[in-house]
């Protein structure tokens, strides 16, 4: 009975390791939040320090800063709400890394919470608005452009918002 | 940095879907090459698509044109759509219309892709005396429904309201019977099995057989609360099976009561709210659908037709209009969308355009 009990107390540790050189120490129940971390728990690889190449610092404790916040024994629902709303409002670079994080990491809820804040700043905008809004620049010819308007013209018609907000 | 059009598709699929607005999922489409994949692969598939508003016919300097509401920003579209011109329709936020024209010839139209399909025809069902002169007052309601692949067309029909489906493939109506009398005002699918409801607000289920004559098996009373009602729906709605009563309350003002179907109970319970859902009615059918951007949850999205006044005396010109009310707080909007000056019959039907 003793070992049993002590055994549910005690905290295992991983050590995270970002692209950039840098080391976080994290318990392990809150990383394997991750199934790309869980599964090398699985597979034993978790004595030794995890190295997550595709992850830069500033992403890590981003994504560090969220699994916390959402493990099951440290927050209530009122704040986790609270924190989420105020995370998707990072900037849109941010939220890339990160939505790129949580894709390689497989966290689903961040996934899935990164994809939101995307189909949020798309919403009832121009193409035009959105390449500004994600910095992208139109790769289609001349004449795709010309099909794109063709197969849909009601798309296209009217005052569809232009900001950016 | 490898940016934002180099996303694994997989992300870029899952954005897609997380639109709701064919509108907004065109404009995601048009950004770059790599964003389109979903378009060009057919892929989107929200959990939910927001539907448009098929209004009238209206000429424009590009002919006659079919006018369209879309709900965000509450915007007109104009699409040729000549194949219903003054035909009666119904439609229940789905991709096709159901029409009955002056020949009573029944089709099932896609008023974007124009895809056409002939239903049999209707001079077997049971239409009698003065109906049968008038095209337009013979078929009450219609309704289809797709059921894995295939459809399922009802309509609720004639001097007695009875109640004939079809399904893909079938070369005639069959009839239903019901064990006790009972004049039908609307009939839903509900988790795969068709629901009824007469006009009395009793609740049916339909049994369909083999070779017996599909009949409606009596499952539940109305809620003994609800008395006088003026409109009676059957709508399913998250999983579950709602009943909705409309009252009258001044002038051209609906007031709603809901219910939910306790299976296990076999009871109607009261609704105080209908948590993430709202309810679309048009042409005498609800339809539910989640909350959005563009919809308010709590809401029922009530549109008008000219019905009454187009038997009574001929088209009248009236105002295009939609009443909001909210379930919880009790309380009617307005939202105005223009006059009609087409001096036609007009009803206004929920459609969910298709891309494809």
């Amino acid at each position: 009975m003793a070992e049993a009990s002590s055994s549910i107390t005690e905290k295992f540790f991983l050590t995270l390791k970002s692209s950039d050189g840098d080391e976080f120490v994290l318990e392990e129940s809150i990383a394997i939040q991750s199934i790309t971390i869980k599964n090398m728990v699985e597979d034993g690889c978790s004595s030794s320090v995890i190295p997550l190449s595709k992850v830069d610092t500033e992403t890590l404790i981003k994504v560090i800063e969220y699994m916390k916040m959402h493990s099951s024994t440290s927050s209530n629902e009122e704040e986790i709400e609270n924190f989420d709303k105020k995370f998707v409002s990072n900037s849109i670079n941010t939220i890339l890394n990160i939505l790129e994080a949580a894709n390689f990491l497989d966290i689903n809820n961040l996934l899935e919470l990164c994809a939101e804040a995307v189909a949020n700043r798309i919403k009832n905008k121009t193409p035009e608005a959105v390449r500004k809004i994600f910095n992208i620049t139109s790769d289609f010819t001349p004449e795709e452009e010309a099909e794109i308007r063709n197969e849909t013209p009601w798309a296209f018609e009217g005052n569809l918002d232009h900001s950016l907000d | 940095m490898a940016g934002w059009s180099a996303l694994p598709y997989d992300l870029i699929e899952s954005i897609a879907n997380l639109l709701n607005a064919a509108e907004d999922f065109l404009s995601f489409s048009s950004v770059c090459r790599s964003w389109r994949l979903v378009y060009k692969s057919k892929n989107w598939h929200p959990g939910f698509q927001l539907p448009w508003l098929m209004l009238g016919e209206m000429q424009t300097n590009k002919g006659s044109m079919r006018q369209f509401l879309s709900m965000c920003k509450f915007k007109f579209h104009y699409l040729p759509f000549p194949e219903t011109q003054d035909f009666r329709c119904w439609g229940a936020c789905q991709e096709s219309v159901i029409t009955i024209n002056p020949r009573f010839e029944v089709r099932l139209v896609n008023p974007f892709t124009h895809v056409c399909i002939n239903l049999p025809s209707i001079t077997t069902l049971n239409i009698e005396g003065a109906a049968r002169d008038c095209w337009f007052s013979v078929i009450h309601k219609a309704k289809y429904f797709k059921i894995q692949n295939e459809y399922m067309v009802f309509l609720i029909y004639g001097p007695r309201f009875e109640v004939a489906f079809t399904r893909s493939g079938d070369s005639r109506w069959s009839l239903v019977q019901s064990l006790i009398p009972a004049r039908f005002v609307d009939v839903v699918c509900f988790k795969d099995q068709i629901m009824a409801l007469s006009i009395v607000g009793t609740l049916f289920s339909l049994e369909i057989n083999g070779v017996d004559t599909p009949r409606m098996l009596t499952v539940s009373p109305p809620p003994q609360q609800e008395k006088s009602w003026q409109q009676v729906y059957l709508v399913e709605s998250s999983g579950d099976l709602l009943i909705l009563f409309s009252y009258p309350s001044g002038n051209m003002v609906s007031r709603f009561r809901a219910y939910r179907f306790d299976i296990s109970k076999r009871e109607w319970i009261r609704l105080e709210d209908l948590g993430n859902n709202v309810l679309l009615i048009d042409t005498g059918i609800c339809t539910s659908l989640l909350a959005c951007d563009y919809l308010q949850c709590n809401c029922i999205y009530f549109v008008h037709d000219n019905l009454d006044s187009f038997l009574a005396s001929g088209p009248k010109c009236m105002g295009n209009y939609m009443s909001v009310y909210n379930l919880k707080e009790n309380y009617t909007d307005f939202m105005n969308f223009g006059n009609d000056n087409s001096f036609r019959y007009i009803s206004p039907t929920w459609v969910l355009p298709s891309l494809w």
